[in-house]
Formats: structure tokens, sequence, C-alpha cells
């Protein structure tokens, strides 16, 4: 079954984010497709690169990393709700005139188009909500 | 569009205590602009999402109600309210900005069963 995956709750101060990526995991485990992964509202702060995890604890963005590297799906952030929370790639960076970009290059910044494309190209969606 | 999916999507959150009904709605009138079959039910405290008597100005930011009357505008027709979750608030649908159709909690189960795809908020 093919499936996609929203993420609304913020990367260290809700479990959405490591629940979500502990899914996408056993999903694919058990022989299911994931199409893309959708970071939005709070989700949109999980691809920042600029954060520091405790070293006893484990960062939820290596676990997004290490689970793409593996099985190869779509890491998606909204535009939108990222430039909001100072999310920027170099693009969005340059584009207006910030100092840093933050966003992991494995993280696509895209519309929320791509939210939708995602409900109507998989069998199954489900959100993880903060 | 051939292939349009029937998305519900569930605002459960209140109107302007967090970003989450303005990202919300925003994302419901992207899946109108995609012509898909969309449906919205407000429910628990995002039934005061549908007040008329409310704005944003005073906080500074935009009025959700507005956003929620721009709906039918992309054509998002099915708006559902939580009959309980008014009740609860001392509301009636002569309070709420659109008409909306009331579904019990009871109701609720087979409005999400006819769906493809559920967004939660």
């Amino acid at each position: 079954m093919k499936l996609s995956i929203a993420v609304h709750g913020a990367p260290y101060s809700s479990q959405s984010s490591s629940t979500a990526v502990k899914f996408a995991a056993a999903a694919l485990v058990a022989g299911h497709e994931i199409y893309r992964v959708f970071f939005y509202h709070d989700g949109a702060r999980t691809p920042d690169s600029l954060a520091v995890t405790p070293q006893d604890e484990k960062s939820v963005l290596d676990r997004w990393l290490a689970l793409k590297q593996i099985h190869d799906f779509e890491l998606t952030v909204c535009i939108g709700a990222a430039l909001k929370r100072g999310m920027l790639n170099a693009e969005e960076s340059q584009r207006y005139d910030k100092a840093a970009a933050n966003v992991s290059a494995e993280f696509e910044v895209v519309g929320l188009g791509q939210l939708i494309d995602a409900i109507m190209i998989s069998d199954r969606f489900v959100t993880f909500a903060a | 569009m051939n292939g349009a999916k029937k998305i519900l999507f569930l605002l459960r959150q209140p109107p302007y205590a967090t970003s989450h009904a303005l990202e919300a709605l925003e994302a419901a009138l992207v899946a109108g602009v995609f012509e898909q079959e969309v449906s919205v039910l407000f429910k628990d405290a995002g039934v005061w999402q549908l007040l008329s008597d409310q704005s944003g100005d005073v906080l500074a930011t935009r009025t959700i109600g507005k956003i929620v009357t721009a709906l039918p505008e992309y054509d998002i027709d099915s708006l559902y309210v939580c009959a309980e979750s008014l009740a609860e608030r001392h509301l009636t649908v002569q309070d709420l900005v659109l008409p909306v159709t009331v579904v019990s909690v009871a109701a609720q189960g087979d409005l999400i069963n006819a769906m493809n795809a559920v967004v939660n908020d």
C-alpha cells in the first residue's frame, strides 16, 4: 500500500514527529511504500539542521534522515509554515536576505499543493497531530 | 477532475490560541483549488472558528471567521458542525458566520467513513 504521512508537531516539544518516524519505519518493514512525508504546522521545524540534541537523546531529524537513506521517500516541508518559523533553505535565505539557512538539504521546501497531491496519489494518508 | 478524493478536514482547535486553525483552513482552501471533494467538520473548540461575532484585529492577526466564509468561494460547500460541541458551549447555528450542517457525534462516524482521507489540524 502506498502511504503518505503528515507531521504537525514540533520536533522536540511534541511526540508527533517521533511517533511518525516509528510508524513510517514499521510500515516500510511491513512492505508498504512511503510516497511522501509532509511537515506542516510546528512540524515544519523538524528539518532544522541547527538544532543540537542532548547526547543521551536521539535527534528526530537524524532518525528521519537515516530512514530516508535506506528507503528513499520524499521528505517535504511546507514553505509557508517553514518561513514563518525561521526555517529556510539556501534559496529562501538568499531570497529574503537572511544570515543563515537551516533546512536540511534532504528536505524539499514545497507548497501546500504537495500535501493535497500526496493525499490524491496515496492509498492511505496518516496525520500525526501536535 | 478524474480521481478527485473525498477529503475531510477535522478542525478541533480554537481560532486564535494557536496557529492551527489558520494553517488548517489554508490547507483546506488549497484542496479546494485542486478540485478535490472537500468537507470540513468543526468540532470541540473548533466550533469557535464559526462564530460570527469575532475579529482578529485586536490580536493583530487575520479574522478566522472571514477565512471560513471564503470556503464556499473555493467550492467547499460541505461544511459540518458537531451538535454536542455547539451545545456544550451554549451556541446555536444563529451564532455562526455561515450556514453549516449540524451533525451529532453518533452520525460523525458515517461521515468520516465516507471519506478517502481525514486531515487533522
